[in-house]
């Protein structure tokens, strides 16, 4: 079969190529756009034509009929075809995983991890319920024109196509808890519960096995009596598969799987938001609290080497280790006065005079140098472009934990349209910059488009001597 | 040993369709070549294809080697089916890497040997590949996984009599070896006449004759005659006939003909044309 496979990828091997440059220009927009919906279904279609034309040749061409006479076994050849199909599905699903790293690779570097880990889990997830989807429908079309054309070769070829429809439910359902994923059915969520998994696994395996069957009918050498007996055989078997999936079917439709799920910020979604948000302030509260004793300790003192180093050695303690580099605190040791202990006195922040400004420094010393809340709101807002559809926006701000604060029905010269209000992008990033930005994105939506968007940023300087 | 044994063979597509392959049977011996001729649509073709498994059949057995049909004894079955063998989007090399998985016993060496006098290039793709340079990568890998039996359906048809003398060549080589056998079906009976040590004749389905050639050729001959005389032969002994305005021409067991007839030598063309028009 290996051999065969080889086959499969040569024979397409110049669609394989079209396939890289694809994947290449996916990253590339990906990149730019931080979007890939658009172009990854463009990628579905590449792979569905590609094994598609693979298929549909050998149906037609001498090499069906010529493989058969050669020492390998039908079964060997339709098992090179299936593995060829699942692994071109692979290839898509993993390009479209390295597409969100790479898509989120300046939230990476950010330290965002826990967003972009969200984010591509989510995508990764989407994109093989997608998929699944596409082998569904391509598998169901197959079966039924075979079914009406009596054609047991072609049967062969799409039977096949079923169990990697499950096969990558299953993976959809192994690969993140379902609670998490959010598409637009819900059957993924259904799924999940054993008992359709396990009316899956027996769909699979009763395909499976007609498939072999199959194998069986087309290089069976026995007189027609008995071939008859083992076509009676697959078709009882293709209809208890086909059976046992409309059960299955049933079952999710009964547990809800099919209905549309409603985007909706939900109170849950919002708490979770909320708790992120008081983390965070743990966090700083605690760094806060400690840098005080430091900074009193040193109040007024001339900074040495050895006191650099407590310094250092006390932020590493509190988390901000991994954000001083060497060149910043070289840069400390020649202006002794720089890295947080000159601004006693600060008139602004009578409470906590010291222990701001250290934090605004050392948060100083981690900026990264291409990016800053200007730049990140600009990005964010360049993804709501006038004449994007509303269901897109929507999938965008979940992609980016946007939560809108309000939305506000109008009229414009009598024709209704909504505002999306959101306010706190960059608020979350805080803690990176030395500057407060908020950010506020209004956008307005009229016959499920976006209208108009507009970004009000404001920067609140925490510490002017920094900046 | 006989490279294949076919008993009682038959085929028929449909209830409805006229063709059927009726009770074939035929024996090829090792180290022979034998040629299988017969119109269009006399069956060639089916009767490959069922005794390469390709098509199954209605009834009959089929043994290579003095072996029942099995996977294994097609390792040692090299099959020139036509020119459309190979996806079209492969080129020589990837064939190579395809079948030496596939042969137990594929010599890569040899391969590329014959690519080489056959002039064929190595990294084009098949679909650049002319009839005649696609028969001859057919040919090509049937000579390189060590068969010791080749079939072939109709390998020179439609290609020109320089490439077909110098296909015919390659199966002289190859039958060099006292263990190697030849099925080679074609209507293109010269070809035949050349290299084939045994005929086999197939109309209508059905197995007319099986013999060696040279018994053939000394068993039947040609007599020009008026029909009047005709008459005076036994029927049994006119295989075929051919009436003009000059007279008739006719195919006949010399065995059974009286001394004033005149005999011509048959050719394998004549005798073939006149067996398929002139058919009692």
């Amino acid at each position: 079969m290996k051999n065969l496979l080889y086959k499969e990828f040569a024979q397409s091997k110049s669609m394989l190529k079209i396939g890289v440059a694809l994947s290449v220009l996916v990253l590339l927009v990906s990149l730019k756009l931080h979007s890939i919906a658009a172009l990854d279904s463009m990628l579905c279609v590449l792979a569905l034509s590609m094994i598609a034309r693979n298929m549909g040749d050998d149906e037609k061409s001498g090499w069906e009929k010529y493989s058969r006479a050669l020492p390998n076994t039908a079964f060997q050849r339709m098992g090179a075809k299936y593995v060829f199909s699942i692994l071109i599905m692979l290839m898509i699903s993993a390009v479209m995983f390295l597409a969100t790293l790479l898509g989120n690779i300046k939230a990476i570097t950010l330290g965002e991890t826990e967003f972009v880990l969200n984010a591509f889990k989510k995508t990764a997830t989407s994109e093989i319920f997608r998929l699944s989807l596409i082998f569904g429908s391509l598998s169901l079309v197959f079966l039924i024109s075979c079914i009406f054309k009596g054609q047991v070769r072609a049967l062969l070829v799409a039977v096949p196509i079923a169990p990697a429809l499950l096969i990558t439910y299953l993976m959809s359902s192994w690969l993140m808890p379902m609670s998490e994923i959010d598409v637009v059915y819900k059957s993924v969520e259904s799924i999940s519960k054993p008992k359709h998994l396990i009316m899956l696994g027996i769909s699979a395996i009763l395909f499976l096995a007609a498939t072999y069957l199959l194998c069986v009918i087309l290089e069976t050498k026995s007189g027609r009596e008995k071939l008859k007996a083992v076509k009676a055989f697959a078709a009882v078997l293709t209809v208890a598969a086909l059976a046992v999936s409309g059960a299955t079917v049933y079952a999710l439709k009964k547990d809800g799987a099919f209905e549309r799920r409603e985007y909706s910020y939900t109170e849950e979604y919002e708490q979770s938001i909320k708790e992120k948000e008081e983390e965070w302030e743990r966090q700083n509260e605690l760094s806060r609290a400690d840098m005080m004793k430091y900074v009193e300790a040193f109040c007024g003192e001339t900074m040495s080497d050895q006191k650099t180093e407590y310094i250092k050695e006390r932020l590493t303690e509190n988390g901000f280790g991994d954000r001083i580099a060497q060149d910043d605190v070289m840069y400390s040791t020649d202006y002794p006065l720089a890295i947080g202990i000159h601004t006693y006195g600060n008139s602004e922040n009578p409470e906590y005079p010291n222990m701001l400004n250290v934090w605004a420094n050392v948060s100083a010393t981690e900026i990264i140098t291409d990016s800053n809340p200007v730049d990140l709101a600009n990005q964010i807002a360049g993804m709501f472009t006038e004449g994007l559809s509303e269901e897109k926006m929507i999938e965008y701000m979940k992609m980016y934990n946007l939560c809108p604060d309000a939305v506000h029905e109008n009229l414009d010269n009598g024709k209704p349209y909504k505002t999306y209000h959101i306010d706190y992008i960059i608020e979350e990033n805080i803690p990176l910059y030395n500057v407060r930005a908020s950010v506020q994105l209004s956008i307005d939506v009229m016959d499920g488009e976006i209208w108009t968007t507009r970004v009000y940023l404001e920067e609140d300087d925490v510490n002017p001597q920094t900046k | 040993m006989n490279a294949f044994e076919i008993k009682n063979m038959s085929k028929r597509y449909s209830k409805s369709d006229r063709f059927e392959l009726k009770n074939v049977s035929l024996t090829l011996p090792s180290g022979c070549i034998m040629g299988l001729i017969g119109e269009n649509g006399a069956g060639k073709t089916t009767l490959i294809n069922a005794m390469l498994g390709i098509i199954s059949k209605d009834s009959g057995e089929v043994s290579f080697f003095d072996e029942p049909e099995c996977i294994s004894s097609k390792d040692e079955i090299g099959v020139v089916l036509g020119e459309d063998s190979f996806p079209d989007m492969l080129n020589p090399i990837q064939v190579n890497k395809m079948m030496k998985g596939i042969y137990s016993k594929w010599d890569e060496e040899k391969y590329f040997d014959l690519l080489q006098r056959f002039d064929l290039p190595e990294k084009k793709a098949l679909k650049a590949f002319s009839r005649g340079m696609k028969v001859k990568l057919s040919i090509a890998v049937a000579l390189s996984h060590n068969a010791r039996l080749l079939i072939l359906d109709e390998p020179t048809n439609g290609l020109d009599p320089v490439i077909r003398d110098e296909i015919v060549d390659i199966f002289y080589e190859f039958t060099r070896n006292p263990q190697n056998s030849v099925l080679i079906s074609s209507h293109i009976v010269s070809d035949l006449e050349k290299l084939c040590d045994y005929i086999a004749f197939l109309h209508r389905g059905k197995l007319v004759l099986c013999e060696e050639k040279d018994r053939l050729l000394e068993q039947y001959g040609i007599i020009h005659c008026t029909a009047e005389e005709l008459k005076k032969i036994d029927s049994d002994a006119i295989k075929g006939e051919k009436v003009s305005p000059y007279g008739v021409e006719a195919v006949v067991e010399r065995r059974a003909i009286p001394a004033e007839f005149e005999i011509s030598p048959v050719g394998v063309e004549e005798l073939f044309v006149l067996l398929v028009k002139g058919a009692r």
